[in-house]
C-alpha cells in the first residue's frame, strides 16, 4: 500500500493550501462582485480533493458536482484559468460559457461539474465503460456530496457500476449538510458506505480531515481499480466550512460543532503532521502558504486582464462541428422507394441491387453496417442483446459480442447518462430508450447534460450519442406508452431531432445521426416498423437538416412528418383528384429544419397544411406555421392549417383512439378548408408588383 | 385595500392564507421549513409543512398520492430545470389520472418552481422551459409577472382541481408591487392588458413583461403606440384577448424569455396566424432568447437574452417593413 512521504506530504500541503487560498480569495471577490453567478466553496474539503487528484493521472477522468474548484485545481487545472472562468472571461477554461458550476478541463481529465445534484454520477460510468471498450487501464472517479444519495440518479448508478464491475470510485464528501438542511433531515442512514452496502461494492468511510488516511484508502482503491476490479465508493466525512452558495445566510449553523470542526480543519492538520514528522520545518512550511497566495494573486492578476469574451462567441458552441463526416447533398426529388409514394421505382434493372425490408429491419441493418465500419459504436438499452421488443438489435450481440452489445437494468436517466459519459469518453452510442414516453426519466441527463455539455465546457466535450426512441399512438397502449413528445426535444439548443418515415429515410438518416459529432434523438413511429419496401443493398447516408419532396405541386404545400407523410400522399392523390395538386414535404429531421425548402414551396404554392401525430396545442406544428409566416405571409392566400392530435392524453379505447390519432382523411379536410378560403368580402389585399399581397394597404 | 409587499411575500401570503383557509392544503419541498422560526411550521406544524431530501420524483410521486387522498399539496421544487428529474411523475403520472381513471379521480397539485435567473448561473438553473409543460393535456400553467398576479394565480392554482405548474421568475423576487390583502383570486385564462395601444400587439411574459412595458414607453415617444398583453398562465392561453388586439393592431410582437424553437411564443405566433390571419399587416415577429444554453459570462449573457431595444427594434421593424420574407 502506498503511504504517505515526505515529498508527496509537501505536494499534497501544497495543493490544499492553493485550493485554500483559492476559494477563499474567490469568496471576497464574490462579495464586491468581481465573480458573479452562483459560486459554492469548497473550504473545508481541500483534503479530499488533494489526497484523490494527486494520486491520478491525466488520462484517469473524474467528474464532479456543483461544488468542483478544488477537485479542478487538483486534477491539475490552471488556477488563473479557473478564476479567469470565475470572472467570465475569454482565457477562462471554458471561454466564460460555463461558469463556477461547468469547469472542464479535458486535457487534465476533468471532465466536468454539474449545477444537478449527482447528475454526473452516471456519466463516470460510461467513461469507465468506454475505458474498458478500449482495454485501457484509466480509472474514473466522481466526487459528490451527501446530497446527492438520496436521489434516483444515485441508486441507479451505484447498481449498474455494480453490475457491470466498472473500474470507477465513489467518492462522497459526506458533510453532513445537503444544501440548506441536515442530513438528519433527507435520510435516516447515517453513512453513505450502508447506503450501498447491499450491492456488495468494497466501502471504506475515513476522516476527511485525516489527508494521509484518505490518501491510503483511495491509493488502495485506485490500485484495485487500475487492474480492472471495481466499483469502490470512498466516504470521506468532512465539513463545509462555507455556505452551500456564497450569500447562503447559513441559518442551520450549530456553533459548538463549529469551533470543533475548526480545530479539525484538514489544511492546518496536515502540516502540523508534516511538521511532527520532521518532513517540513516549519519555515518551509510556511513558504508553501505564501506561495500559493503569491499564486492566486497572479491568478487574480491574470483574469482581470484577460478580456471579456465577444458576445456572439457564445452560438458557435452550441453544436460540434463534424470532422471527417461525408455527408450526401441535397436530396429532393420523389424518392418512389416510399412504401406510399406512386409511380416507378427508382432503381431499374440496371440500378443496385435491392432487397424488401420492413422499417425496422432497415434499422436493424443501419446499426450493423455502423458497428462493423467503427468499432466505437456501441448499443445499450433495456433488452437490447435480446434484440428487443421488435428485434430493432436483433442478432447485434452475436455478431458483435456483449462488450459493444449491453443490456441494462430499467434505469433510463442512468441509461442516457452511461451514453453520455461514453460519448465525452470518444466512444458513439446508440442507446435505446423503448418508448418516448419514459425519456422523461430521462431527460435531466437528455437536457442538462448532454445538450449542454459541448457549450458549457468551450467546445472540449463534445456527445457524439444517439438516443433512438419510439413514438405514436395506435396500439391500444393507453397514455403512457402512444405519446408524440417531440417538441420537447425540438425546443433544445444542442440537440438534433430525427423523425424518419420510410425505411430508407431510416437507415440513411441514423447512420447520419451515429456519424454525427452531437446528440441525435431519432424518434421512430412504431405504427411504420413492419411496412415493407424496396430498399437498396447499400443504401446512402442522408443528410440532417435536408427536407424530402416527395411529391410536386402547384396549389398546396403539404408539410408532415413521420406516420403522416405516408398520410399527406394519400390525401394528396384525392385532392388530385379533385383537381388540387399538392406538394408534399417531409422535413425528415426537426433540428435543424430546412426551412428553405419548405418556405420555399409555400411561397410558390401560397396554401399550407402542417400535420403530425402530436397534440397541435404544443406540437411542433406551431413552430413550422410560425415560421411559414414569418418567411412568407405576403405570398400566403389562406391561413395555416394544423393537423394534429386534440389536447387530450391517448385513449386507449379502440375507437376513441381511432378518432384521437389524425391521417390521411384530416389532412384531405385542411388542405380542402385552405383551398376553399376566401377573403372576407372587401377585405382582400391588393397584389403587389412582385406577385405577393400588400397587406399594409 | 392594497398595499406594496415584495413579489415573493405575495406567494406566501397566498400559500399561507390557503393553508389557513383549507386544513388540506400541504406545503412540502426542499429546503423550506428549515427551523422552527419558520413562519409556515409555526402557523401550521410540520404535519403540513416538511421539508423534503433532494428527490424531485418521490417529492412531486407523494403529492400526486396525496392529491388522489383527498389533500391539495403545493411542491416546492426550486429551480424549474430540476423538475427535468422528475418528468415522469409531471407528465405521465399528475395530469393523466383524471383522464385515464374516466374523470373518477382528480390532482389537485401545485408545483412551484423558479426559472430565469439570469445573474450568472449559467447553463443549468437559468432555463425558461415552461413550455415543456404548457403541451401537456391535463397540466395548467401560470406564470405570475406582478405581485398581485403571483398572489392571485398562487391563490387559484391551489384551488384548482388539477396539477398546476406555477413558475415565479427569480428576477422578480424582491419586486415591490401593490398586492391586494386578504382572499384575492386571479383567474386563470384571463390574460391582463397592461398597456392599451392601437399600432402594434406586444404579449409577452413574466420578466418579459416589463421589459415590454418599458419599450412601449421608448415607442410611444417615437409616436408608436404598443399595446401589451400578458397572457398570465399559457394554459389554459386566453386567445381571445390576443386576438381582439391583433384585429384592432394588425402587427404582432411576441416576446419570450426562452429559446424559440418549439417555444410557447411559437404556439401563440401560430395561432394567432391562424385565426387572425385576415387582419395581419405584417409577419408576426418574435424576441426570445437566442439558440444557446445561457451562457455565464455577463456580456454573452446579455447577448442571448431579449432586452427593451430588441423589442423595440422588433416593434419598429414590423410597423416599418412590408412583409417580405425575413
Amino acid at each position: 500500500m502506498r503511504t504517505l512521504d515526505p515529498q508527496t506530504a509537501a505536494d499534497l500541503l501544497r495543493t490544499t493550501w492553493r485550493i485554500r487560498c483559492f476559494e477563499e480569495r474567490v469568496a471576497a471577490l464574490k462579495r464586491t462582485l468581481q465573480v458573479h453567478g452562483l459560486i459554492h466553496l469548497s473550504v473545508g474539503g481541500e483534503g479530499v480533493a488533494a489526497a484523490v487528484c494527486a494520486q491520478l493521472r491525466d488520462e484517469d477522468v473524474v467528474y464532479s458536482g456543483h461544488r468542483a474548484h478544488g477537485h479542478a485545481i487538483a486534477k491539475g487545472a490552471p488556477t488563473e484559468r479557473v478564476m479567469a472562468e470565475l470572472m467570465g472571461r475569454v482565457d477562462g477554461l471554458c471561454r466564460g460559457l460555463g461558469g463556477s458550476m461547468h469547469l472542464v478541463d479535458r486535457d487534465r481529465g476533468f471532465f466536468g461539474a454539474t449545477g444537478v445534484v449527482g447528475g454526473n454520477l452516471p456519466l463516470a460510468l460510461g467513461n469507465a465503460l468506454a475505458a474498458r471498450v478500449r482495454a485501457g487501464d484509466e480509472v474514473t472517479v466522481v466526487f459528490f456530496g451527501d446530497g446527492a444519495v438520496q436521489a434516483g440518479h444515485f441508486h441507479e448508478s451505484v447498481n449498474l457500476a455494480a453490475l457491470w464491475r466498472l473500474p470507477v470510485i465513489f467518492v462522497c464528501e459526506n458533510n453532513g449538510v445537503a444544501e440548506f438542511t441536515s442530513r438528519s433531515e433527507h435520510t435516516t442512514v447515517e453513512l453513505v458506505s450502508d447506503v450501498v452496502a447491499p450491492y456488495g461494492l468494497q466501502r471504506e468511510t475515513v476522516a476527511g480531515s485525516d489527508v494521509p488516511a484518505i490518501f491510503e484508502a483511495f491509493g488502495a482503491f485506485l490500485e484495485r481499480a487500475r487492474a480492472g476490479n471495481g466499483p469502490f465508493l470512498l466516504e470521506c466525512l468532512t465539513h463545509r466550512r462555507r455556505g452551500h452558495y456564497e450569500g447562503d445566510p447559513e441559518r442551520y449553523r450549530d456553533p459548538v460543532a463549529e469551533e470543533e470542526w475548526r480545530r479539525r480543519d484538514p489544511v492546518a492538520r496536515l502540516q502540523a503532521h508534516a511538521i511532527e514528522n520532521g518532513w517540513l520545518d516549519p519555515g518551509s512550511a510556511g513558504a508553501i502558504e505564501r506561495e500559493a497566495q503569491a499564486e492566486i494573486e497572479r491568478a487574480v492578476r491574470f483574469a482581470r486582464e484577460s478580456p471579456y469574451p465577444e458576445p456572439g462567441a457564445a452560438e458557435p458552441f452550441v453544436y460540434a462541428l463534424a470532422v471527417g463526416c461525408p455527408e450526401k447533398g441535397p436530396h429532393t426529388g420523389p424518392y418512389l422507394g416510399h412504401p406510399s409514394a406512386t409511380g416507378a421505382r427508382p432503381h431499374g434493372g440496371a440500378g443496385p441491387p435491392e432487397s424488401e425490408v420492413t422499417f425496422v429491419r432497415a434499422i436493424n441493418d443501419a446499426l450493423a453496417r455502423a458497428m462493423r465500419a467503427d468499432e466505437r459504436v456501441i448499443v445499450i438499452g433495456e433488452d437490447v442483446a435480446e434484440g428487443g421488443p421488435y428485434m430493432a438489435t436483433a442478432g447485434l450481440a452475436d455478431e458483435f459480442g456483449r462488450d459493444r452489445v449491453l443490456n441494462t437494468p430499467i434505469s433510463e436517466g442512468a441509461v442516457c447518462g452511461v451514453a453520455i459519459g461514453a460519448a465525452q469518453a470518444g466512444l458513439r452510442p446508440v442507446v435505446e430508450i423503448m418508448f418516448i414516453d419514459f425519456i422523461t426519466l430521462a431527460l435531466d441527463q437528455l437536457v442538462n447534460q448532454a445538450a449542454k455539455a459541448h457549450f458549457m465546457s468551450g467546445g472540449q466535450l463534445s456527445v457524439p450519442m444517439v438516443l433512438r426512441t419510439t413514438c405514436g399512438a395506435g396500439s391500444r397502449s393507453g397514455a403512457q406508452h402512444s405519446q408524440s413528445l417531440e417538441a420537447w426535444v425540438a425546443h433544445v439548443p444542442g440537440l438534433k431531432v430525427v423523425m424518419p418515415s420510410s425505411a430508407a429515410d431510416a437507415t440513411g438518416l441514423l447512420a447520419s445521426a451515429i456519424a454525427d459529432p452531437n446528440p441525435v434523438v431519432f424518434v421512430e413511429n412504431r405504427a411504420l416498423y413492419f411496412r415493407r419496401e424496396q430498399l437498396p443493398e447499400a443504401p446512402e447516408r442522408l443528410q440532417l437538416g435536408r427536407a424530402h419532396t416527395l411529391r410536386f405541386g402547384a396549389d398546396i404545400t403539404i408539410v408532415a412528418t413521420s406516420r403522416l407523410v405516408g398520410d399527406a400522399l394519400e390525401a394528396a392523390d384525392r385532392l388530385a383528384a379533385g383537381g388540387v395538386q399538392a406538394e408534399v414535404i417531409d422535413p425528415r429531421t426537426l433540428l435543424p429544419l430546412d426551412l428553405e425548402t419548405i418556405a420555399g414551396s409555400v411561397r410558390r404554392t401560397g396554401r399550407a397544411v402542417v400535420a403530425h401525430e402530436a397534440v397541435t396545442l404544443g406540437g411542433f406544428g406551431a413552430e413550422l406555421a410560425a415560421q411559414i409566416q414569418d418567411a412568407a405571409l405576403d405570398r400566403l392566400e389562406a391561413p395555416i392549417q394544423r393537423v394534429g392530435a386534440p389536447f387530450t392524453p391517448v385513449p386507449v379505447s379502440p375507437p376513441l383512439e381511432d378518432a384521437y390519432r389524425p391521417g390521411a382523411g384530416e389532412i384531405y379536410a385542411a388542405a380542402r378548408s385552405a383551398i376553399e378560403w376566401d377573403w372576407p368580402e372587401g377585405k382582400e389585399p391588393p397584389l403587389t408588383t412582385a406577385g405577393g399581397r400588400d397587406f399594409r394597404s | 385595500m392594497a398595499r406594496e409587499i415584495p413579489y415573493i411575500a405575495a406567494i406566501n401570503e397566498a400559500i399561507h392564507l390557503e393553508m389557513a383557509r383549507d386544513d388540506t392544503v400541504l406545503y412540502f419541498g426542499q429546503n423550506l421549513a428549515t427551523t422552527e422560526n419558520d413562519e409556515f411550521v409555526k402557523a401550521f406544524g410540520h404535519d403540513r409543512v416538511r421539508v423534503t431530501p433532494i428527490s424531485e420524483t418521490a417529492e412531486i410521486g407523494m403529492a400526486i398520492g396525496a392529491a388522489l387522498a383527498g389533500y391539495r399539496p403545493v411542491v416546492e421544487l426550486y429551480m424549474a430545470e430540476f423538475m427535468l428529474v422528475a418528468m415522469n411523475q409531471v407528465v405521465n403520472e399528475g395530469p393523466r389520472f383524471r383522464y385515464m381513471s374516466g374523470g373518477r379521480v382528480k390532482v389537485p397539485i401545485v408545483l412551484k418552481a423558479g426559472y430565469g435567473f439570469t445573474a450568472g448561473w449559467a447553463g443549468q438553473h437559468t432555463g425558461s422551459i415552461y413550455n415543456m409543460f404548457t403541451g401537456i393535456p391535463g397540466l395548467k400553467v401560470a406564470l405570475p409577472a406582478t405581485p398581485a398576479d403571483a398572489k392571485g394565480l398562487m391563490a387559484t392554482a391551489i384551488r384548482d382541481d388539477n396539477p398546476v405548474c406555477f413558475f415565479h421568475h427569480y428576477l422578480l423576487t424582491l419586486e415591490p408591487g401593490d398586492v391586494p390583502e386578504g382572499e384575492y383570486l386571479v383567474p386563470f385564462g384571463q390574460a391582463d392588458i397592461r398597456r392599451s395601444g392601437g399600432d402594434v400587439t406586444v404579449v409577452a411574459t413574466g420578466w418579459m413583461v416589463g421589459k415590454a412595458l418599458a419599450a412601449a414607453e421608448t415607442l410611444a415617444s417615437e409616436g408608436i403606440e404598443a399595446e401589451v398583453i400578458d397572457p398570465r398562465t399559457l394554459n389554459p392561453l386566453d386567445l381571445a384577448t390576443i386576438l381582439t388586439s391583433v384585429e384592432k393592431t394588425g402587427r404582432a410582437v411576441l416576446v419570450d424569455q426562452a429559446t424559440r424553437r418549439a417555444s410557447a411564443s411559437q404556439m401563440i405566433a401560430a395561432e394567432i396566424a391562424d385565426l387572425g390571419f385576415r387582419w395581419l399587416k405584417a409577419p408576426i415577429k418574435q424576441v426570445t432568447g437566442l439558440e444557446a444554453t445561457v451562457p455565464y459570462s455577463e456580456p454573452m449573457e446579455a447577448y442571448v437574452l431579449p432586452d427593451e431595444e430588441k423589442i423595440a427594434g422588433t416593434v419598429r421593424q414590423v410597423l416599418g417593413e412590408a412583409p417580405v420574407a425575413a
